[in-house]
């Protein structure tokens, strides 16, 4: 674990260069209502890259595809069912995880049960839920709208921090703790690392590849839920964008892609840097042309001093 | 026949069968020529992805940025000719050269200096989009018709896109009688064992790369041939739809077991999906969901059927 | 008429000095064998001599001139191949295209010539095993399969050094002989072969010189006579003047803890029929091979039963899974401790702490004072070398890394203990320690039940011994009195 306090350090002192470089281009960068919505922003990515770290972590080439999914899933039938009202937003929440989590089990037993590779698992099920998002959209044309509650969680603010950043911190504590500080933690460090040792030191390794699965559909739907209220609406592909950019932010954030290692300190810290970094792109003004090359080299450099980092 | 089931290509080919027999059921007028040669030219971008990216697969890594590097491609060749002022030919040499810098580059990156390909190409895909985007910022641009037509063509009665698409995967299976063929699967299947045997891992990697986006580039050209235009964000989808076929045609996403065809065969398969849903007249939104269906249907033959060697 | 001189050769990786100065020389038509506990440096150094790692200091003569090899292919090229005690096989290749890897046979136009690569393959398999297949894929192969690939591959190339990392691990007695022709056979054409091994029998049999490694440094050098000084051996290795005789202390033998009816993992065979009882060593014996190492599995839970029973304390159980024996207090140290005993990229304290974290009455929260003196205790009392419980258990030698994955079953409850192949690669003085901490744990009053591939291992030590054959007992002796020669007669199986 210090390791992984070693990186969100590393990272965040990156992202405090960034934040001031960032003033300089566009003055007003630095401002609070600026850092409250990076802080916003980054609250979805790493939530969505928290699935992505247990999932890595479980190990045997672990990753899910299908969090974009489901946290469409989540946002799309959770606003069908609200209809713009507060007053089910508990149970559809809940609602909302339990079907995430059905999704994510599904994925789990594909994955531990059949030894399906987890990439391809994950995509069929992400191709499977967003085809059946789309016909749902076009036969039911179901209510879009975010009720009150989910905007005030997702787009405002208690004492000037935002609501969500705080829900994040929170569940980023629990996320700390339960790998570091349970023995379910360790469990599922130890199925990443070697199922068969885990298997023969008396560890359920299929039912914890499900569970994990399952959890990261729950996070996912649920991230999706409240995304709605950030954005005022659900629509299709509402977590498209995640996809892949909460597998960077897990990897940057030192989770091992092999499986068995890793922390969510430093993943958090990830997020909130890919954040920072990709709203500092689009101030500056480079076109989308400029935006992507200079995120893709940043990526790569960021991997070559990682590795740089790992020779040691 | 032997070779064919040690490839693990009876499930793809299988699927293949069924899938073009409800076509031709659905469709009565699948079997002329006319309609076969349309199929396979607009299959042919899909199926050359899903060659290269089936290679690269093999050799035990992943490129993600293949889906960026055709819209790279189809939108330099279709600039190339304002931009530089050249003809045709000069165009499609100098996209060929910008295909094998691109294949090289992912292969450096992976092989020498050893960072992680699912991560490193789905940085070089951003590159690559931001590149497309520098030479047609709007979609636009023209490529010459004469490609389109000799495209659209037939050579002895034989679709121009098929005889591409035979000729390149048929490239491959030649190189699987020399050496470099069969340590491209060596390499994936065991890259410790490759290098006690004095293979240079690296080397045949950045090969295996280049080789791929050789078929990239071919791909690119089909696509170019069909829409005369330039279009950065055409490529996209292919990405993941390459990923998709290799994993129907039966290709183990660890390296080192199966066969290109199979990749063939799967990318087949959902351009075939695409003409049944739509000739069984179901509505096109539909097309996303059974697409995830027929994979999870080739998964249960690849995963619950066959089985997964160790060393 | 030396061929390859290693001269002072150094080698370090992180803090850690593999090799201080080891020095070897090997001669054309000569057999060495090179001696060493765990972490002496054997396999660092044939590593360095087949050009797979660079040494840090140090100089190599190759025919009297200063060489260094830049890759295993360089290594290659001037005639030095090894053979790995860990087969490095390709599994989705054929066993044909394996032999040829890298060094494949070019026919007309460039392209590999199948057939007399199959034709040259299939000949010098035959030598090794007769009637061997070498069109199966590398993956299908059985250990002593692959180990038999390996070697050929690497005689294949006929070499001027051949390296032969623990060949014989894996082999059967009549394999380890038709091996023996074979490096004779290379041996008078002339090529100098290093063979590393642990079985002192086979290296007074096979070898011409003895090197012995110790810490990284040669410590002794010299001819084989008619038979091996095994004392002189084991003192060189160890450094210490032998280990004393063992004297077993006297343990009390209880109930029965375990019964197997006709246990067997295929239904239809006859199966396993045995009991073991508190405080007991029971020893399985046999030919390699003949089930020893599945019936340990089965009873551990690992795998399914296919036919028969399995009481523990008199009540019927039929497991899922190994967890479901682990909470009757079966406890499997595995044959594999690299890939089945340990986290390798762990710390000794979250490997030794595993199996009781799984069992927590706490789970949310992990008691991590109490966890600390619990490894402490752990490795005082199986004296484990250690320089802490934070230490990556990678790091420890092969020795140490065995009495952790015993340790960590200690927090548990252990009604019945069982071992496979405990001593496997394990230097002499380690094993004596490991067999220390499993006697200990016999007399606290575990049922232990013990495969060794070596049957000196399993003589003076058990209670009882068990000749399996085929998956069943054809054969049970009192350890005390029985000799080798009646475990190997009974280990044919039932007398026709």
């Amino acid at each position: 674990m210090t390791e992984s306090i070693r990186t969100a350090m590393l990272l965040l002192g990156l992202c405090a260069v960034l934040m001031i470089a960032g003033n300089f281009v566009t003055p007003g960068f630095l401002s609070f209502s600026q850092i409250g919505t990076q802080l916003q922003i980054s609250a979805f990515l790493g939530l969505f890259a928290l699935c992505q770290t247990f999932v890595l972590i479980v190990g045997g080439e672990g990753i899910d595809l299908s969090v974009g999914a489901t946290g469409s899933l989540g946002g799309i039938v959770g606003a069908a069912l609200l209809q713009g009202h507060d007053s089910a937003v508990l149970p559809i929440a809940l609602l909302m995880a339990l079907a995430g989590g059905a999704v994510g089990a599904v994925n789990g037993l594909g994955i531990a049960l059949f030894g399906v590779p987890p990439l391809v698992m994950t995509l069929a099920v992400a191709s499977i839920v967003n085809g059946a998002l789309i016909i749902f959209e076009s036969a039911v044309q179901p209510a879009i709208a975010a009720s009150p509650f989910l905007v005030q969680l997702a787009g405002r603010a208690t004492l000037g921090v935002p609501n969500i950043f705080l829900l994040w911190v929170v569940v980023g504590l629990a996320a700390v703790w339960f790998l570091s500080a349970t023995s379910w933690g360790r469990k599922i460090i130890g199925t990443g690392a070697n199922p068969q040792v885990a298997l023969l030191s008396g560890t359920h390794v299929t039912l914890v590849k499900v569970l994990v699965y399952a959890l990261s559909g729950l996070v996912a739907a649920l991230s999706g839920f409240c995304l709605i209220g950030y954005v005022g609406a659900a629509f299709l592909g509402l977590g498209d964008a995640y996809v892949l950019s909460s597998i960077v932010v897990a990897v940057i954030g030192g989770t091992s892609l092999a499986g068995g290692r890793g922390s969510y300190i430093g993943v958090a810290a990830a997020a909130v840097l890919i954040t920072v970094l990709t709203s500092l792109l689009t101030t500056m003004q480079i076109g989308e042309a400029g935006r992507q090359i200079v995120f893709g080299c940043i990526l790569i450099g960021f991997l070559l001093l990682n590795r740089r980092f790992e020779r040691r | 026949m032997k070779a064919i089931r040690r490839a693990g290509l009876l499930p793809s080919l299988g699927m293949l069968i069924a899938v073009f027999a409800i076509n031709a059921w659905l469709q009565p007028d699948l079997l002329t020529r006319g309609s076969l040669s349309s199929n396979i030219a607009t299959f042919a971008p899909t199926i050359l992805v899903s060659a290269a990216q089936a290679i690269i697969v093999l050799s035990g890594e992943l490129d993600l940025s293949v889906g960026a590097g055709v819209s790279m491609l189809n939108c330099a060749l279709a600039t190339l000719p304002e931009l530089a002022g050249w003809g045709i030919w000069p165009s499609a040499a100098a996209t060929l050269g910008i295909a094998l810098m691109a294949g090289a580059t992912n292969g450096v990156l992976v092989a020498y200096l050893r960072l992680p390909s699912l991560i490193v190409t789905f940085a070089t895909s951003a590159i690559w989009f931001g590149v497309a985007l520098i030479f047609r910022p709007q979609p636009g641009g023209s490529v010459s018709e004469s490609v389109g037509d000799f495209y659209a063509g037939s050579l002895g009665g034989v679709p121009i896109a098929l005889i591409l698409i035979l000729l390149a995967i048929g490239a491959w299976s030649a190189l699987q009688r020399y050496p470099l063929g069969r340590q491209i699967l060596a390499v994936g299947s065991n890259p410790i064992a490759a290098f006690h045997a004095g293979i240079d891992v690296r080397w045949v990697k950045l090969r295996g790369y280049c080789i791929a986006w050789c078929l990239v580039y071919l791909s690119s050209l089909a696509i170019s041939a069909q829409t005369l235009s330039g279009d950065a964000r055409l490529g996209l989808p292919y990405t993941l739809t390459s990923i998709a076929a290799v994993v129907i045609g039966g290709i183990s996403l660890a390296g080192g077991r199966g066969s290109v065809w199979g990749a063939a065969f799967g990318a087949i398969t959902l351009g075939l999906i695409a003409n049944v849903i739509y000739f069984a007249g179901i509505p096109s939104i539909y097309q996303e969901f059974f697409k995830g269906v027929v994979i999870c249907v080739a998964l249960s033959f690849t995963f619950i059927v066959g089985r997964r060697r160790t060393a | 008429m030396s061929i390859l001189t290693a001269r002072g050769i150094v080698k370090r990786f992180g803090g850690v000095v593999a090799l201080n100065g080891a020095e070897l020389a090997l001669t054309a038509g000569r057999v060495v064998g090179l001696l060493g506990a765990n972490g002496s440096g054997k396999s660092t150094l044939s590593a360095i001599l087949a050009g797979e790692i660079a040494p840090d200091g140090g100089e190599l003569l190759f025919d009297g001139k200063p060489v260094t090899h830049r890759s295993p292919r360089a290594a290659r090229a001037r005639g030095i191949v090894i053979a790995h005690q860990h087969p490095s096989l390709a599994p989705d290749l054929p066993v044909w295209e394996n032999l040829f890897l890298g060094a494949e046979r070019r026919g007309r136009l460039g392209l590999i010539d199948r057939r007399a690569s199959r034709a040259v393959a299939a000949d010098a398999l035959a030598r090794l095993a007769p009637g061997f297949d070498v069109e199966r894929l590398a993956g299908d192969l059985s250990s002593a399969e692959q180990q038999l690939v390996e070697i050929a591959r690497a005689m294949l190339r006929k070499p001027r050094v051949l390296i032969l990392d623990e060949p014989t691990a894996s082999l059967a007695r009549a394999e380890v002989d038709r091996l023996f022709a074979e490096i004779r056979r290379l041996t008078q054409a002339g090529t100098a072969t290093i063979f590393i091994s642990h079985r002192l029998a086979e290296v007074a049999a096979i070898c011409d010189d003895v090197a012995v490694l110790r810490n990284g440094q040669t410590v002794g050098n010299w001819l084989v006579g008619a038979s091996l000084d095994h004392a002189r051996v084991l003192s060189l290795m160890t450094g210490e003047a032998g280990m004393a005789a063992r004297d077993r202390p006297a343990r009390d033998i209880g109930a029965v803890v375990l019964e197997a009816d006709g246990l067997t993992i295929a239904a239809g065979r006859e199966g396993a029929t045995f009991s073991l009882r508190r405080g007991e060593i029971v020893g399985l014996a046999g030919l390699q091979g003949q089930g020893q190492e599945e019936i340990l599995e089965t009873l551990a839970g690992w795998r399914r039963i296919g036919a028969g029973r399995l009481r523990i304390d008199s009540a019927d159980v039929a497991p899922r899974r190994p967890r479901d024996m682990i909470r009757r207090g079966v406890c499997l140290v595995p044959g594999d401790r690299h890939r089945q005993g340990l986290f390798i990229a762990q710390t000794v304290e979250e490997n030794l702490d595993y199996p009781a974290a799984g069992f927590r009455r706490r789970p949310w929260l992990l008691p991590f004072a109490a966890i600390r003196r619990e490894t402490l205790a752990t490795i005082a009392r199986l004296a484990i070398k250690t320089s802490g419980p934070r230490q990556p258990v990678g790091t420890l030698s092969g020795g140490n890394q065995q009495k952790v994955v015993i340790g960590k079953w200690l927090p548990m409850t252990i009604k019945v203990l069982l071992l496979s192949d405990p001593a496997k690669g394990v230097d002499v003085h380690a094993k004596g320690e490991i067999f220390a901490a499993v006697e200990s744990l016999a007399a606290a009053g575990a049922g232990v039940l013990l495969y060794a591939s070596d049957i000196q291992e399993l003589l003076g030590r058990c209670d009882r011994i068990l000749v399996i054959y085929d998956g069943a007992v054809v054969g049970a002796f009192a350890g005390e009195s029985v000799t080798e020669y009646e475990v190997l007669a009974a280990s044919f199986g039932r007398a026709a």
